[in-house]
């Protein structure tokens, strides 16, 4: 990797220089001003003077955070998350993303019910009050819808002029916590034969996937939730399935029913929706794992710089297949890459926070990241990626981001 | 009292050991097993899966030639009544580029079909259709694909001997390269 300490397109000092300038930067800022229509002090604000207001029940974001919100397409099948409007691995609930395919139900939890039957010893029934009483586990998770990103799959050589949460909005973090699947399944045993899992869901379109039972018994959990809250009704109140790393459909919100079987029952949702085509035309189905992504999501697409001078890039990465290990940041359209600094704590198959202090120069500049996982997974290039599916195939876009400032400031999306 | 690995370990039956009792995870043995038994008809009206095989398939047959007019009432306002799509996915077509292959084209089992339209369709009167008339709108669908005669009967016999084109140009990933995977990544752990 390439150090780049030069000048000239602003760009990444290395962290001495950068201390330096800092300091005769602050030396400089350091002397009082005096203002030309005198010097009239500082007035008490209005909040200082007068009683402040009753806390709530249920606490609400600053009336003047507004702006911070979920882009929910017309049909109201999906909602964005406001990724370039945030700071760190965490979504709060309100505003993790949605993905619905018919829509979202009204579920009352004393009249719901988990059943696990099929290949097992016992056919079972579980109470929410029940698995409210078993051991839960989990972590701080990311989630990501597997056609997160799909604009800029499907869009031909003009890249779309679209913001950070349009195009990578399908991707949030929370800790999820619940009833490991693992303990469910033990309990009903397994009997031989039984290698899929058939998760099923209590909405009117009745979603189901078809799912390998080693992963039910390694980190998949029956989610009751997120975030220190039980899960909203749009996460799959009172209970979801959460598969760790896995595309975003699997996760099975309003779990009804798991039926263990021997074979895939090839489900709407994996027999089209959810497969790539690959360059021979064919079809690639059960494409499971979330591969390796980032994204700088300050400054971003639709973001304008206001002057030259410094800024954080702020970005987060993740890998369906366990921890980030580093992030690298170009400013030149990929000749040179910096390592960013990474922000703990660093979670398996969780947002992973990395930031970057540069200088913008007030010329053209190319904002790119590419993240690294502890298996060696890497981002490909948007070429690259596209190279590996037929054109129109538009799942599973993990390519290398790439943001153009131009002199004005202004931020777009480019290719 | 409580639970120490090892001892309570100790007290489960053998096949409650091998995931937890070494590797420090819990075992089903440190839950309140609270699970209550499900009874035979319970079982059986949960079980609505249909399987590539024809299992889950109820007893029931219908005809394209049925289908068509049901289709008219229940399907053509948003997929078109030759299956070309509008608002809802298109149905037929040969196979063509990429994701806007159709359900014909695209997926590689025909009990899928009867599985979805039994379980989701139409949006707006879920779960109303009797077998029959889920028989013979697959029948339909599949002869708008050109995939059954019109008078083909369809039943729980004859339905998974339909051959999908799809069947021969799909691949499961997971088969392929991602089972390895994963147990790379539990080896790593």
């Amino acid at each position: 990797m390439k150090k780049n300490n030069s000048k000239s397109s602003g760009g990444f000092l290395d962290r001495r220089s950068f201390i330096k300038t800092g300091a005769s930067l602050l030396t400089a800022l350091a002397a009082p001003s005096v203002l030309a229509g005198g010097d009239k002090g500082i007035k008490v604000p209005d909040a200082m003077l007068i009683p402040g207001a009753f806390d709530d029940e249920y606490g609400k974001p600053s009336g003047y955070e507004k702006a911070v919100k979920r882009l929910v397409m017309p049909n109201g099948n999906a909602a964005f998350t406001p990724l370039d409007r945030q700071r760190g691995i965490i979504t709060p609930p309100g505003l993790h993303f949605g993905a619905h395919h018919s829509g979202i139900p009204t579920i009352n939890p004393e009249e719901h019910e988990l059943y696990i039957h099929g290949l097992t010893e016992k056919a079972l029934r579980f109470t929410l009050e029940d698995l409210a009483r078993y051991p839960h586990e989990g972590g701080v998770m990311f989630l990501e819808c597997s056609g997160n990103t799909w604009l800029q799959a499907t869009s031909g050589e003009q890249a779309p002029d679209k913001s950070c949460a349009e195009l990578y909005g399908l991707v949030s973090g929370s800790e999820w916590l619940g009833v490991p699947v693992r303990l469910l399944l033990e309990e009903a045993g397994i009997k031989p034969g039984g290698k899929w899992v058939i998760v099923e869901g209590s909405d009117a379109g009745t979603h189901a996937r078809s799912i390998p039972i080693e992963k039910l018994l390694d980190d998949a959990i029956i989610a009751l939730y997120q975030n220190g809250e039980r899960l909203r009704p749009a996460q799959g109140y009172p209970m979801r399935l959460f598969l760790p790393g896995w595309e975003g459909n699997m996760n099975v919100k309003w779990v009804r029913r798991m039926e263990v079987v021997e074979a895939p029952a090839f489900t709407k949702d994996e027999s089209r929706a959810y497969t790539e085509t690959l360059p021979d035309g064919s079809i690639e189905q059960f494409s499971f794992y979330m591969g390796v992504k980032s994204v700088i999501t300050t400054p971003s697409g639709q973001q304008k710089l206001p002057a030259k001078g410094f800024y954080e890039l702020n970005g987060l990465a993740w890998s369906g297949f366990g921890k980030i290990s580093y992030v690298e940041v170009s400013d030149d359209d990929g000749k040179t890459w910096h390592k960013a600094q990474i922000h703990g704590p660093v979670l398996t198959k969780s947002l992973t926070r990395f930031t970057l202090p540069w200088q913008w120069s007030g010329n053209i500049a190319r904002l790119q990241s590419r993240a690294v996982d502890e298996f060696g997974n890497r981002q490909p290039s948007h070429q690259e990626w596209k190279s590996k599916y037929l054109d129109g195939s538009y799942n599973h876009y993990n390519a290398i981001q790439t943001w153009e400032v131009a002199k004005d400031g202004g931020i777009s999306n480019v290719f | 009292m409580f639970f120490k690995g090892k001892n309570f370990s100790a007290k489960l039956p053998l096949a409650l050991l091998f995931t937890g009792a070494f590797s420090g995870k819990l075992t089903a043995g440190e839950t309140p097993l609270l699970g209550k038994a499900l009874t035979v008809n319970e079982i059986k009206s949960i079980s609505t899966t249909v399987f590539p095989d024809g299992k889950g398939l109820p007893h029931g047959s219908g005809t394209a030639a049925d289908g068509e007019k049901i289709y008219a009432q229940q399907c053509a306002a948003c997929h078109a009544q030759d299956g070309s799509g509008g608002v809802g996915p298109k149905l037929v077509s040969k196979p063509e580029k990429g994701p806007y292959w159709s359900t014909g084209g695209a997926w590689p089992y025909a009990t899928s079909i009867f599985d979805y339209v039994r379980r989701a369709m139409p949006p707006a009167n879920v779960k109303q259709l009797s077998s029959d008339e889920v028989y013979a709108l697959t029948a339909y669908l599949l002869y708008l694909n050109g995939l059954v005669e019109h008078n083909q009967v369809l039943n729980n016999e004859t339905l998974a001997l339909i051959k999908m084109p799809a069947r021969d140009y799909v691949s499961s990933k997971w088969q392929k390269e991602e089972k390895a995977l994963f147990k790379k990544e539990l080896k790593k752990r």
